[in-house]
């Protein structure tokens, strides 16, 4: 059994972030991180650029090999199985590589973070066991199905989500024939409205991903050297070498089965993010947490969450309170050259729908371009900004914020403009 | 630590300050020939229309900056002795997940280098680009204390409470 004062389960943003926050307010103290991956902390965001080979795999690293003993951290290099809050101690197994070592490690803290993540969420389809289907999360699985795509030919990726669209640029740039197979009606449903979605699938297509709406993935057939062919649910075949699915995550929660600390789909935490257990913290995409405009808990998996989350539960953890209010559901990406920034209540279709008031200043298929406001009792709720977009971030504060917007401001918003007062 | 401060009632909209901060990151840094390069030079600072006002904005190199803790690359970082936010371009992978959280909408799209682009407060200069070519002192570089913390926030968003 080994001890420190902080241990930290993950290695992504969130514990960097609770790191450095912990750094800065208690620099003496050590800090075991427990992290499964057998790589030092990766920027997990980057894997599609680093499959389609448009970043190296140097550049890919959080921080370099020397910050760990800078920062007074200690990086083990294995999987939390088991944690027992109440006696201040958690359980992992030692990564295999590590075979001198005993299997099964103890360690005791005083604060524990869980910031374990999130693992793509696994459909139930027949043959998605078989060689040459994958997920992307990790930088084993980018380099694995970089490696089956120097043989194949062609891909079909099941899932119209970022993760999802990213991958599929990154198999064509490889030489590969894409299919994406949405079972929604249209690309990125979780943040665009039919509108945008529309705009978005024509560009995708323009570029020569061929997508099927509405349609799922009902069996993929394997020979001895892996997948061969995939039928849909209308019957269709479609020869392919490989599937991705991305069909979003979840909160990497398994390990808490049987142990003290409370968790649901996800882990529930107040606003010092503070499990069931007072020092028992958890942040980043594992976390429930509230939502601003629906006003209930709810998961978001993405970054800037799990930075600021982390630094919260890492002042706390190290004596210094600050409290975390929330966050609802925002996205952004660039995708075969076209941006796209969704933030709030993007998706609300038609004010019969919905409370408020939609407007959409601007839309144009070429070049492909969209402004959508949504807006309730005169402040901001939603907004899309496909194309030109440098001031998005005006209107994603503007949401958080919830503030009243004056007459002027209004009256340009709702004609596509943004102004600061 | 020093701050750009923003006086919004001087700024008559000329543009210079656009104008000086392109020419500054082109590659020749002169006017005549940075006018003809490819890509052409970008400016990182914009002239705002307000109601009553116009003023020029830049990244304030806020202090936790929301852009810093949005990168997905490790592109944007801060530095904890000056408070500068650097961007380092070939990290870039132009996601747009700071642009989507600036509260100032500073970042602009260098959309075929698919990078974003932003302030770097000159560093080849002691007084950046667009101050220097202010014609009505819009713009000022002020020594700030460092440990002020609200007075350093009220320079940051200055143009704001001047507004109100
Ligand atoms: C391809 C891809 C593209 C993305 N693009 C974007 C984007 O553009 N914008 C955006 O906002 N977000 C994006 N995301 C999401 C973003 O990466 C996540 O929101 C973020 O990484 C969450 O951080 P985290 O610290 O909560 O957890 P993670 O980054 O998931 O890290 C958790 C770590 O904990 C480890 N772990 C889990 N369980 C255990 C255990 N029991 N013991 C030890 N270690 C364990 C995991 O192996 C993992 O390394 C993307 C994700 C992917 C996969």
């Amino acid at each position: 059994m080994s001890y420190a004062k902080y241990a930290i389960i993950g290695g992504g943003p969130a514990a960097f972030s609770a790191i450095d926050t912990i750094n800065k307010f208690d620099k003496q103290e050590e800090i075991a991180l427990i992290g499964a991956e057998n790589h030092l902390p990766y920027y997990r965001p980057l894997m599609p650029n680093y499959l389609a080979g448009w970043t190296a795999r140097e550049k890919l690293y959080m921080r370099p090999e020397d910050f760990y003993a800078r920062s007074n951290v200690r990086f083990i290099n294995g999987k939390a199985i088991q944690v027992n809050g109440r006696h201040n101690l958690l359980t992992y197994e030692k990564s295999e590589n590590d075979v001198k070592a005993p299997a099964e490690e103890e360690l005791k803290f005083e604060k524990l973070l869980l910031a374990t993540g999130a693992d793509p969420v696994q459909p139930n389809i027949p043959g998605l066991e078989n060689p040459g289907t994958y997920f992307l999360r990790t930088i084993n699985d980018a380099d694995n199905i970089g490696r089956r795509a120097r043989e194949a030919k062609r891909a079909v990726m099941l899932g119209g989500g970022l993760v999802s669209l990213k991958t599929a640029q990154a198999l064509q740039a490889l030489g590969l024939e894409v299919v994406l197979i949405i079972s929604s009606n249209r690309v990125f449903s979780q943040m665009l409205d039919w509108q945008g979605g529309e705009l978005l699938a024509h560009h995708l297509k323009k570029e020569g991903i061929k997508i099927f709406f509405q349609n799922e993935a009902d069996f993929i057939h394997s020979n001895r050297s892996g997948v061969k062919k995939v039928t849909l649910a209308d019957g269709q075949e479609l020869e392919a070498e490989m599937v991705v699915v991305g069909k979003g995550v979840e909160p990497a929660v398994s390990f808490l089965e049987g142990s003290d600390v409370e968790f649901a789909e996800g882990i529930p935490v107040n606003e010092k993010l503070q499990t069931n257990l007072p020092h028992v913290y958890a942040a980043g995409d594992v976390t429930l947490t509230q939502d601003l405009l629906f006003n209930k808990p709810a998961l978001h998996p993405f970054w800037p969450k799990a930075t600021d989350q982390g630094a919260v539960a890492g002042a706390n953890m190290a004596g210094k309170e600050l409290t975390y209010s929330g966050c609802m559901a925002m996205n952004a990406t660039e995708i075969f050259g076209l941006p796209v920034i969704a933030a709030g209540l993007a998706w609300a279709e038609k004010e019969e729908d919905f409370p408020g008031e939609i407007y959409r200043p601007l839309y144009l298929d070429s070049p492909p371009s969209y402004t959508k406001i949504v807006l309730k009792d005169d402040r901001l709720v939603g907004y899309i900004i496909i194309g030109e977009n440098r001031k998005a971030g005006i209107l994603t504060n503007l949401i958080m914020s919830q503030q009243l917007l004056s007459p002027y401001r209004k009256n340009r918003l709702i004609n596509g403009e943004v102004v600061y007062l | 630590m020093k701050e750009i401060l923003i006086q919004l009632e001087h700024c008559v909209a000329c543009k210079s300050c656009v104008l000086a901060c392109a020419v500054e990151h082109s590659e020749s840094k002169e006017l005549f020939s940075a006018i003809f390069e490819t890509p052409p030079p970008v400016a990182r600072i914009f002239v705002e229309a307000g109601e009553e006002f116009n003023f020029p904005l830049q990244c304030r190199h806020c202090e936790e900056a929301k852009c810093v803790k949005a990168c997905i690359s490790g592109a944007l970082w801060q530095d904890k002795e000056s408070g500068l936010v650097h961007h380092e371009k070939d990290k870039c992978i132009g996601c747009l997940m700071c642009v989507m959280l600036c509260p100032f909408g500073v970042l602009t799209q260098a959309r075929e280098e698919k990078v974003v682009l932003k302030c770097d407060r000159c560093p080849d200069l002691d007084i950046p680009a667009c101050v220097a070519s202010c014609p009505t002192k819009a713009m000022s570089l002020e020594e700030v204390p460092v440990h002020a913390r609200e007075k350093r926030k009220e320079y940051l968003t200055n143009f704001k409470e001047q507004w109100s």
